[in-house]
């Protein structure tokens, strides 16, 4: 088996993360149209493969894992073929979470061979856990910023503020948590980008939009 | 090669691979190991009548012509309107001789079939 415990991820700011992910959006998204296709991104653009495989989710418990050889993106079949979609956004952040780790973690994929689910099993098992989990928070974040854009959020945002003033409820905006406001909006934020509720609450915090909410 | 091309093909009509086996009615991991080259293309001239279909590639086209020699090519074998044509049949033996009994490879069976197409 790979010794993983040499495993080590290199540090990058969220300035950097928020960059790398700009960058890629404007490389491989230039449209803007949201929500992001991220099939299209990674088998018309990048030219990588989607590899549907019948029971990951339920064997090591993920929806998806890149490839060590970087030839593409292995997925679980029951949520890539649902025919009533139902793991849509769910999937298009894990399609975005590995293209992260493709843009982000070469270096470390170039290292290890990771190649099936066992692999990729005895690498979460054996990595050290906080370089794992600091190579997990980059690939979200990286996912989040790429699915979300700021300036995209913002308007959103404001549209969802108008609303609630055209409604005549403009007194529980100026006078409820905002955070409280961002719970209660989150089902409507998170439509545009086609993402879960969690990530648009995330989204808002880690980028400091609560202000925006008035 | 014949995974390449549809792939490339699905991908010109902007199908994913999802869409893609849901009108072939077929699994999507296979589907995806014969995109890689992993499983040999399907032989059985109604399911390559369905994805030209699919990939909007006319059944007397030279596109269709292409799709049917690939998967032909790809199982290792002669494309079936080669072999019912005596001026080509005929140039093959000295090609096979050539090789003696290694089993020709794709690439090698392409060339064959673009050489045997000038000559006709």
């Amino acid at each position: 088996m790979t010794d993983y415990s040499f495993f080590k991820c290199k540090y990058l700011s969220k300035k950097d993360l928020r960059a790398e992910a700009e960058k890629f959006r404007e490389q491989y998204w230039p449209n803007g149209v949201l929500p992001v296709n991220m099939e299209e991104i990674i088998e018309a653009k990048l030219d990588l493969d989607i590899e549907p495989l019948h029971g990951i989710s339920e064997l090591i418990n993920i929806d998806a894992y890149l490839k060590s050889d970087l030839s593409g993106i292995v997925v679980d079949y029951k949520q890539y073929m649902d025919n009533e979609n139902r793991y849509e956004r769910r999937l298009r952040f894990s399609f975005a979470h590995e293209t992260g780790h493709y843009v982000l973690h070469d270096y470390i994929f170039n290292n290890f061979n990771i190649d099936n689910p066992k692999d990729y099993y005895d690498f979460i098992i054996n990595a050290p856990k906080e370089d794992y989990r600091y190579f997990e928070y980059q690939a979200n974040e990286f996912a989040g910023r790429l699915l979300v854009p700021k300036e995209e959020l913002i308007e959103v945002l404001g549209v969802a503020c108008d609303a609630i003033k055209e409604k005549g409820d403009e007194q529980f905006l100026i006078n409820t948590d905002k955070d409280i406001v961002l719970l209660g909006s989150a089902p409507k934020l998170c439509r545009p980008f086609g993402v879960s509720e969690e990530v648009i609450i995330r989204r808002v915090r880690e980028e400091g939009l609560l202000k925006h909410i008035k | 090669m014949f995974g390449e091309y549809i792939k490339k093909k699905r991908l010109e009509n902007n199908l994913s691979l999802r869409e893609f086996c849901k009108k072939l009615n077929e699994d999507a991991s296979n589907w995806s190991k014969v995109e890689r080259g992993i499983l040999s293309p399907p032989q059985d001239e109604q399911k390559l009548e369905k994805i030209a279909q699919i990939i909007k590639i006319k059944k007397k086209s030279a596109d269709f012509q292409k799709l049917t020699d690939l998967s032909s090519i790809d199982a290792g074998k002669i494309p079936e309107y080669l072999m019912t044509d005596k001026k080509v049949m005929e140039t093959l033996p000295v090609f096979l001789r050539t090789i003696g009994s290694v089993k020709p490879t794709p690439e090698e069976l392409e060339k064959l079939i673009t050489l045997i197409r000038k000559e006709r």
